[in-house]
């Protein structure tokens, strides 16, 4: 009994010293970091959506957060956006976005989302 | 400092869960042989070895071969245009198998992130009844799941260990009565890589589940998962209820939830839709066990 517990917790320790705790932010700097990024919505944010996004997030959509198809839709789901592409469950079926796009909408979000 | 309580927190709940499973197992031995009535252990407290995307706390049993399907489709608010979300649809495929009575391994894989994924269950307390009995069952589970999916580029920043997550949890059940069963399962999940600065690696979640029998063959489960600590920013808690439908050899579990995720990387953490607002994924999971080693007739 008590050398399958040991055992057991043995297993758990070993797994748990094979964790780091690494930040992609951290690790990729320069694809993380907003200073002197100015992400345009018009410009840089919206063409993404268009071609990765508004497939299934088109006009009367019901997927998920539902439309994309334009501003109000897209800031209203910003933070939910950015999380989808980050974890990479985003964009469906495809692999993830190449980290200069995903550095574009967060540094957009965090930015406040502006209409520019 | 968070982190570092957090950690020893996680460590002494496993060790206390471990040692007091020892102790509670070496009583019930010493008045065994003063007690001429064997104690039973409760069984099918729940139909499947995972309530929904849970683990519960069930076993498959010695020698036996669990092949378990599981889809999760798209959100059903979709309308007909989309068959109500069946047009998409996340699956993960696994083979859980029973080293022993309490002991199970498991392998799976899922379509997102390409991630496979594996753990060992072992239940040191098991609920009992007759004058030996235990009110409730603790088990211990551990394991980890590997992104096999590329990384953005530049890939060249990125190492092995960044694909890894591990996860500990312990779960506290009991089966009420027939109609009944209830548990706790308090899980740990460490991810060696997270997004942003600020995100967490570590997120701490309670879960709850719960079994109503309906019929023979039916019942009626609930699987929440509330995230208490780490939560990755822009994500909602898992919510799944559902049916368990036991036919033959196979259980099939059909369900509505807001999580895609079938492992438990994946459902603490990249659960975007919020299931109060309607934003909920029909699925279901299809188990089938086979028998692959008889019971010793010894």
């Amino acid at each position: 009994m008590m050398k399958k517990v040991l055992i057991t917790l043995s297993v758990c320790l070993a797994l748990l010293v094979g964790c780091t705790s690494d930040k992609e932010e951290l690790l990729n700097p320069s694809g993380h970091d907003c200073a002197g990024v100015n992400a345009s919505f018009v410009n840089d944010v919206w063409p993404i959506i268009q071609a990765n996004c508004q497939g299934c997030h088109g006009a009367g959509s019901t997927n998920g957060p539902g439309p994309l198809t334009n501003y109000t839709q897209i800031s209203n789901v910003a933070a939910r956006i950015q999380a989808a592409v980050e974890s990479g469950i985003m964009p469906k079926g495809g692999g993830p976005l190449p980290s200069a796009q995903i550095r574009i909408i967060r540094c957009w979000v965090n930015s406040g989302t502006p209409n520019n | 400092m968070k982190r570092t309580i957090y950690s020893i927190v996680s460590v002494v709940l496993l060790l206390t869960a471990g040692l007091a499973a020892r102790a509670q197992d070496q009583d019930l031995l010493k008045e065994l042989g003063t007690d001429s009535v064997r104690k039973e252990y409760v069984k099918n407290a729940f139909k499947s070895s995972r309530i929904v995307h849970s683990h519960s706390m069930e076993f498959i049993g010695k020698g036996v071969l669990d092949v378990r399907i599981l889809h999760r489709f798209g959100t059903i608010n979709h309308g007909f245009k989309d068959l109500f979300g069946l047009d998409e649809a996340n699956m993960r495929f696994g083979f859980d198998y029973g080293l022993g009575k309490s002991l199970t391994v498991g392998i799976g894989r899922s379509n997102v992130n390409k991630e496979l994924d594996g753990f060992i269950k072992y239940r040191p307390v098991w609920q009992s009844t007759g004058p030996d009995g235990f009110p409730f069952s603790v088990v211990l589970i551990t394991g980890m799941t590997l992104r096999t999916q590329d990384f953005p580029e530049p890939k060249e920043l990125y190492a092995f260990k960044h694909r890894l997550a591990f996860f500990q949890e312990v779960i506290v059940g009991r089966k009420f009565s027939d109609g009944f069963s209830m548990q706790l399962n308090p899980i740990f999940l460490h991810r060696n890589l997270v997004p942003g600065a600020e995100d967490d690696n570590n997120t701490w979640a309670l879960g709850i589940g719960g079994r109503i029998k309906l019929t023979k063959r039916t019942a009626f489960v609930v699987d929440y998962t509330p995230i208490l600590a780490g939560r990755q920013p822009g994500t909602k808690d898992p919510l799944a209820l559902g049916f368990d439908i036991e036919t033959g050899g196979h259980v099939f579990q059909l369900h509505f939830t807001n999580a895609t995720g079938m492992n438990e990387r994946a459902f603490l953490t990249t659960t975007t839709d919020d299931f109060w607002k309607g934003e909920i994924r029909f699925g279901f999971n299809l188990s089938r066990v086979f028998t692959i080693r008889k019971k010793s007739t010894k």
